[in-house]
């Protein structure tokens, strides 16, 4: 079942771009990455589906339900950790979660104990007084504490240390064995790639293009690191003696490519070359997406 | 679930909400207790009558008050002080609770829970009025104990003290609770023979209330 769908989603703030004819569908029980650029509209699709603000065009349905006209039920089971969190500075983290559990109805104390001290976070201390790091903490326990079916996470490892990263996705994954489903916006790719079943790419307000993450990965590109004798300066390589070269790169005597032609072909250039070494693997989740802003900028 | 939003801004309005009914109660307390030396001389109220000018006199309803009766004083002067002070206090009041949760971004937190922004803004609503609800039952509470101050008070407990003795008199002047229960006790039943005594009993030496003045009961 499509938990969330957005179809042909637009937001336009008068002249200014939100987003643009945005639609695709996160199932039950992924966890879906939405990555792009700060600013490419990631935090205004979230809004939306919350109802904070409005379409100007298009649709979104949650559980089925329509994000506007239906959001009361919506909000009642789903959970949000905003990219900025702000609370009130007059209480504690401990009243703040009291506060927010109020709204969902009864507070599991021992679930709110235990989600706390999973991220080491002192619950006594004033909401004022808390570093943006716990301030985060306050907001993950916040979103997660009532067992929300929906997870909606708008860069939520902002701030985090990378012991604290490592405890905040154990728990994602806890929740995602729970059942629930999980929407996770970043422009950290590893992170994405780390946690998320499928991407959604978003640049400029328009989607990209949607895809697993592993296929994204698996997709033909591989990178070649080439190195040289330290006295041996690479050049270049050109497009009529080894066809298939998305983008290279030269530092010191190491030339670097993404590579998406046929690996025979690579091989057979290679072994002309007085190479010392040479490492074919997977590139990043980082190098692709590099690229598919490239070509897509070079597109439009 | 039920009233959140209402019962934490209650709790955090709290302290607010004192100060400024101590402030106003004070007022209140403040302006009354000029009046007994205000009223022994009539002349004082005539002349300030005088020098307002009369457009600024009917603002402050001096045109229908009579700032030289206990009435028309604490109508002047005190319901000038609340309607000022107060307005001010619900002013800030009610724009502060809605404009801070955008201020301080906190908006993003509370509509993302389970309210429509009608509950919200009805809540806050509710809380406001509660405030300014507890803000005049303080200042009633003030304005009856302040009766302590009116010119017939010895003659209106005189009601009472004929079985708990004199001492009450003495509490009621000085604004004490006692002074608003008995003047509604006087309501209720004993309006009548109490104007009478008001006028027998009228002490010497104060030019309050002139005959016919006991509407300040």
């Amino acid at each position: 079942m499509a938990i969330v769908e957005l179809d042909r989603l637009t937001k336009r703030y008068g002249k200014r771009r939100g987003i643009e004819g945005l639609s695709f569908t996160i199932e039950e029980g992924e966890i879906f990455g939405f990555i792009g650029p700060n600013g490419a509209g990631k935090s205004t699709t979230i809004r939306i589906l919350l109802n904070l603000i409005r379409p100007t065009a298009g649709s979104a349905r949650v559980f089925g339900k329509d994000v506007v006209r239906q959001s009361l039920d919506i909000r009642r089971e789903t959970g949000y950790l905003p990219s900025e969190v702000h609370y009130y500075d007059d209480m504690r983290a401990v009243d703040l979660l009291r506060y927010s559990a109020g709204f969902y109805g009864k507070l599991d104390e021992n679930r709110m104990r235990h989600l706390a001290e999973r991220l080491d976070l002192d619950l006594s201390r004033k909401i004022a007084d808390l570093s943006f790091g716990n301030r985060k903490k306050v907001g993950i326990i916040q979103a997660l504490l009532h067992r929300p079916r929906l997870l909606i996470l708008d860069e939520p490892t902002g701030g985090l240390d990378p012991l604290m990263q490592h405890a905040f996705f154990e728990l994602l994954k806890e929740e995602q064995e729970r059942g629930a489903t999980i929407f996770f916006s970043s422009h950290i790719l590893s992170e994405v790639q780390r946690m998320c079943g499928r991407v959604a790419i978003i640049r400029d307000g328009r989607l990209v293009r949607v895809e697993s993450v592993s296929g994204l990965i698996r997709s033909s590109y591989k990178t070649v690191m080439v190195t040289f004798p330290a006295d041996v300066r690479p050049q270049p390589v050109r497009e009529t003696d080894l066809p298939g070269i998305i983008r290279q790169d030269i530092s010191g005597s190491v030339l670097t490519l993404l590579f998406s032609g046929n690996v025979r072909d690579l091989l057979d250039y290679a072994r002309r070359l007085p190479i010392t070494d040479i490492h074919i693997g997977e590139p990043s989740l980082e190098e692709i997406f590099m690229h598919e802003y490239k070509t897509d900028q070079e597109g439009a | 679930m039920k009233r959140m939003i209402y019962r934490r801004e209650l709790l955090s309005n709290v302290k607010s909400l004192v100060i400024w009914s101590a402030v106003l109660g004070g007022l209140v307390l403040m302006m009354m207790s000029v009046y007994p030396p205000f009223a022994e001389d009539a002349q004082t109220a005539e002349e300030m009558l005088n020098v307002f000018p009369e457009p600024l006199a009917k603002v402050f309803g001096m045109d229908t008050l009579n700032l030289g009766t206990y009435t028309g004083f604490y109508g002047v002067e005190v319901h000038l002080i609340n309607t000022l002070v107060g307005s001010v206090y619900a002013a800030l009041l009610a724009a502060g609770m809605l404009a801070k949760e955008e201020n301080d971004h906190t908006a993003e937190f509370l509509l993302s829970k389970p309210v429509t922004r009608i509950e919200v803004t009805g809540q806050k609503l509710a809380a406001v009025l509660t405030n300014l609800f507890v803000l005049n039952a303080v200042i009633t509470a003030v304005s009856f104990a302040c009766t302590g101050f009116a010119p017939c008070e010895p003659v209106l407990l005189h009601g009472r003290g004929r079985h708990r003795g004199k001492r009450r008199t003495g509490r009621a002047l000085r604004g004490g609770h006692g002074a608003g229960q008995s003047l509604v006790r006087l309501r209720s039943h004993r309006v009548l023979s109490q104007q009478r005594h008001c006028r027998l009993r009228q002490p010497e030496g104060r030019g309050m209330p002139k005959t016919g003045d006991v509407g300040w009961i």
